[in-house]
């Protein structure tokens, strides 16, 4: 009798364990996924989107920064690569890459590009590279995920011609 | 017949009060333990595995929750205070004063989030200063309100809910000492006034 409670109790514990490390592993694939195919449900594969200022009614992604204005692309690269290209006002802009797990697998800011724009091409893990003339080609963990661009607001009065420079970043299969 | 019905019970208790205790444990580790490998300066604190691949699961967990899309540490440092300058929770129906000098990084900002890591609700639509828009006094430091009333100079609204709240210094292209010394950076005091 003491034997058999014995074994369910050791059991327990290890199941117990496994699913607890299991769920911690699972909760950034859950929330990106959330976000990928809920949150932004509307937002077309491969296409930037553009978000306007931030204020209290930005409740998509927690902690957004009322100082930055915001660019996202869900990708999918399953398929073929993706060119993403944004161009760079005289403020700061940065593009970061994320895969499923939410890792930020790369990142590229203005002051680390020679011309006036951040060229992209994002290839899946392991594939061949395409030919990207001048753009940096980015090898994604995950096929899908998302790209998001950021540009500082440096003040009010610059922020219409900021809205045009967003406006241009895209990316495109 | 009687031993089959006792492995079955056994089974039952394995799956469903494992699995749930696992589960629910998960939970509770990742807020209790995603601050984990934080480095502290002040009542500041940050981790810099935040948005990377080095971040263990408990903090990838962590940030996934309270600070999805997280840049890592060479193109952004997140830092945030637990407690007040004292060790005191942060509420909304008390009044703070943030005074400090710029920090080493290529532009930085302060915001503040209501405990639903959201921007606070307030008539000003403000929530954030940043080294661009903020008043500086002769000396070149700073002093931000947070308060519920209006206040003079740089003011934060901290809204009409009563709630805990929490702010991030943003330190964008942070230089070489921020992540080589944080404990020895000059970060901004957070100094609790009145309370209602």
């Amino acid at each position: 009798m003491k034997k058999w409670i014995l074994w369910t109790a050791i059991l327990t514990l290890a199941f117990g364990s496994i699913v607890n490390v299991l769920t911690v592993m699972a909760i950034p694939v859950v929330i990106m996924n959330q976000l990928l195919n809920k949150s932004f449900k509307d937002y077309a594969w491969n296409t930037m989107v553009h978000s306007s200022v931030v204020t209290e009614n930005s409740r998509t992604v927690v902690r957004p920064s009322p100082d930055l204005l915001y660019s996202v692309c869900k990708y999918d690269i399953s398929e073929r690569p993706l060119r993403i290209t944004v161009p760079v006002p005289p403020t700061y802009v940065s593009v970061a890459c994320y895969d499923t797990n939410t890792d930020n697998f790369f990142h590229i800011n203005d002051r680390e590009v020679m011309n006036n724009q951040i060229e992209l091409v994002l290839v899946k893990k392991g594939s061949s590279h395409p030919d990207a003339g001048s753009a940096v080609v980015v090898e994604a963990p995950t096929s899908k995920g998302l790209v998001l661009v950021r540009m500082f607001i440096p003040s009010e009065d610059k922020l219409d011609d900021l809205i045009k420079a967003q406006k241009q970043a895209r990316c495109e299969q | 017949m009687r031993n089959r019905a006792k492995w079955l019970i056994a089974v039952l208790i394995v799956l469903i009060v494992g699995g749930t205790a696992g589960a629910l444990t998960a939970f509770w580790e990742v807020d209790a333990l995603w601050g984990m490998g934080r480095v502290k300066s002040g009542a500041w604190g940050t981790n810099f595995t935040f948005g990377g691949k080095d971040a263990n699961p408990w903090v990838r967990a962590g940030v996934a929750v309270r600070g999805l899309l997280a840049l890592t540490r060479t193109e952004t440092v997140y830092f945030q205070p637990l407690t007040d300058s004292e060790g005191r929770a942060l509420r909304t129906d008390c009044d703070y004063t943030i005074q400090g000098k710029g920090v080493d990084a290529r532009w930085w900002s302060i915001t503040v989030y209501g405990d639903d890591n959201f921007l606070i609700p307030n008539a000003q639509k403000r929530y954030a200063y940043t080294m661009n828009n903020i008043r500086y006094e002769d000396d070149g430091s700073f002093k931000i309100h947070l308060s519920r009333l209006p206040g003079d100079g740089n003011w934060l609204p901290l809204g009409e809910k009563t709630q805990d709240f929490s702010i991030t210094l943003r330190l964008y292209n942070p230089g070489e000492n921020v992540c080589l010394n944080p404990e020895k950076l000059d970060l901004p005091k957070i100094t609790r006034e009145a309370c209602q």
